[in-house]
């Protein structure tokens, strides 16, 4: 019975189960069910061929169709999942495990799909699983961009419906074979792929969300939906040769942005964009060396790209900031997270003896083989592209660089922060501390944001320097910089002069930690954004509430009005 | 936790002599390519330091493009939250 189980399922069906677990148990089963699914996959190595077929409507669907696209892409999305849930174990919010595990279930399934409706299924469900991640960041910005993203993917997934339908009133099939552009169903496809693939000028939804989400929840999602677009070009399209250029302008556009732009997870999308660049021109060639070439350079760079987010996210949990102008001299308190990130650097740069420089020539050999100049001088110069705004540009920031005055401590070992580590904060199921900063950074904590930088007096102290103009999301610090307003009687920062650095940030937003800071000086709310703290003592909600608002979210008419209310944060008078 | 040591890469003469190794490394390997045939796709990859020179090139046209479009392009941290 297992043996015809698509893998993938596994995970949707124990992410379902996870909101009846708490805790440590909890945790245990978030990791054990990408192992666990793992191990399934592992039974499908050998077995090619169309596995199980399904009849619908009189209509023949393929829901496990095997062969070694497939299977690699479905090995290193396990792996990646893998890795990426004993990151993300500490986090304690049940919304955040379940999305993240239907959504690599979801994307692991697609890869064994033998026809578009199932493909059309998954697609969707990464979608709007992932756009959960998004919104657990639970703050305005948050819940904005997760609009948005999920408008483009599901508008990506009606193209892609649509163009199954008219395949099939055209051609009478279903199935997901290698296709020719030209005819409306193909070109409707090609338009989804293309939107999850973030082609040019339809790739603003991925350095839009990606940088909003959580710290963990920002890994996951880098993961899957991009690379799934590459599986499906990869199946469909291969040796189309209008990928060569598209793939061609992904790798070089978002170099420039990236070398504008100040927040680094921000920076890490763009790079990101420039990498799939890469896998698409290898598609777009086709032939067994260029094909084996993005499909590699997919693999290696699941893993280090995977590893380039983790280290900055350690940097965003443990500072409270990721704007290159605020971080520097990080590899005095965070030696591991350094080497971590470095690692990941020379990868992603394709230095020799790393993962990129294999996998990443073997894309370029392929243009140069079939004597491509042009296109070669481009990836080539996209190339060392990639080696400054993310072989130099993220480590140097964050780690190296004027020393910002940060100290913080190392990226916390799981074991290290369950037992409270983090300022003596303890666990919620334990009760609040008394504290109302500690259980503020707790709360923040527990929910993967990352910790309040103000409760460690020494990266306040860092912190009360200001480096920027004042930027509170109430635009009070901004009014009173700009004068027109009267003067509060806070204890507030003298306005800081504008300084280069503000001058040079890209787009952005209020720095969350600053935020909290000055509405904590003024005496205002700065627990915002987060549901009221059930009081000490008071009884735990009964199991019919808990499963009433199951995922942590109510189950209620209005959805997004109530996720908004939820999210967004109420104005302070 | 709240020392504010000087850590190795503080130190002046340690940056140096990093940059010290790099160009020396630079140098040997660009001057090998005098002497070793790199068998090349293309022509102009055969040309002697080839990748040396693409290499500057490109990293000098986007650290200054970055510039521009800075000039152009860059808003305060909270423009769109205004």
């Amino acid at each position: 019975m297992i043996d015809s189980l698509p893998p993938g399922l596994l995970l949707i069906a124990g992410a379902l189960l996870l909101p009846l677990f708490r805790g440590r148990l909890q945790a245990a089963l978030f990791v054990a069910l990408p192992a666990l699914s793992l191990w399934h996959l592992s039974g499908f190595f050998g077995r090619e061929g169309v596995l199980v077929t399904l009849t619908l409507f009189d209509h023949t669907l393929v829901p496990l169709r095997v062969d070694k696209l497939g299977l690699m892409f479905a090995l290193i999305f396990h792996v990646v999942a893998l890795l990426s849930a004993v990151y993300a174990v500490h986090v304690r919010d049940t919304m955040q495990h379940v999305s993240a595990l239907i959504y690599a279930g979801a994307a692991i399934c697609a890869t064994f799909a033998g026809d578009l409706i199932t493909l059309f299924v998954f697609w969707e469900l990464t979608a709007i699983s992932s756009v959960f991640l998004i919104w657990a960041s639970r703050n305005e910005e948050s819940y904005r961009a997760g609009l948005r993203y999920l408008i483009i993917h599901v508008t990506s997934g009606l193209l892609l419906l649509a163009g199954a339908i008219v395949q099939f009133r055209t051609s009478g099939s279903l199935a997901f074979e290698r296709m020719e552009l030209g005819s409306l169903a193909s070109n409707l496809i090609f338009v989804a792929f293309g939107i999850k693939c973030a082609f040019p000028l339809l790739h603003n939804w991925l350095q839009d969300a990606y940088p909003e989400a959580t710290v963990t929840g920002t890994v996951f999602l880098t993961s899957f939906t991009t690379k799934l677009a590459i599986y499906v070009l990869a199946r469909g399209f291969e040796g189309t040769s209008p990928l060569i250029w598209v793939g061609v302008t992904m790798t070089v556009f978002p170099i420039f942005y990236a070398v504008i732009e100040n927040d680094l997870r921000r920076v890490l999308a763009y790079s990101l964009n420039n990498q799939l660049g890469f896998m698409v021109v290898g598609i777009g060639i086709g032939g067994p060396l260029a094909i084996n070439g993005a499909t590699s350079h997919a693999f290696a760079h699941l893993l280090y790209k995977a590893l380039l987010f983790m280290s900055m996210g350690a940097v965003l949990y443990r500072t409270g900031t990721i704007k290159a102008t605020r971080l520097g001299g990080l590899y005095k308190s965070m030696p591991l997270t350094t080497v971590c990130c470095i690692v990941g650097a020379l990868s992603i740069s394709a230095f020799p003896l790393f993962s990129g420089f294999v996998t990443k020539s073997m894309v370029l050999s392929a243009a140069a083989e079939h004597h491509m100049t042009i296109a070669f001088i481009l990836l080539l110069f996209a190339s060392a592209g990639v080696l400054e705004h993310s072989g130099i540009k993220i480590p140097f920031f964050a780690f190296f660089a004027h020393d910002s005055g940060i100290r913080c401590k190392e990226a916390p070992t799981q074991h290290a922060d369950r037992d409270g580590d983090h300022g003596g904060a303890v666990h919620l199921h334990r009760g609040l501390p008394d504290d109302p900063d500690a259980a503020v950074a707790e709360r923040r904590r527990v929910r993967g944001l990352y910790a309040d930088p103000c409760a460690d007096p020494a990266a306040d102290a860092a912190f009360r320097r200001p480096r920027v103009r004042g930027v509170d999301a109430d635009g009070a610090v901004s009014e009173r910089a700009r004068g027109d307003q009267p003067r509060l009687g806070l204890d507030l920062p003298p306005p800081p002069a504008r300084t280069v650095g503000a001058r040079r940030m890209g787009r952005g937003r209020a720095d969350e930690c600053g935020a909290t800071r000055r509405r904590t000086i003024a005496g205002l709310d700065p627990n915002r954004g987060l549901p009221p703290p059930r009081p000490r003592g008071a009884a735990r909600p009964k199991l019919g509430f808990r499963r009433i608002r199951l995922l942590g979210l109510p189950l209620a008419p209005g959805l997004p009005d109530r996720l908004l209310q939820l999210a967004r944060v109420t104005p302070e008078a | 936790m709240s020392d504010h040591s000087q850590g190795w890469f503080d130190k002046p003469d340690n940056v140096r002599w990093i940059v010290r190794l790099l160009v020396a490394v630079c140098i040997v390997l660009v001057g090998l390519e005098f002497f070793i045939h790199k068998h090349g796709h293309f022509g102009f990859e055969e040309f002697p330091a080839f990748h040396a020179l693409f290499g500057f090139v490109a990293f000098t046209i986007a650290v200054y493009a970055g510039k521009l479009l800075r000039a152009l392009l860059s808003r305060d941290e909270d423009y769109y939250d205004r």
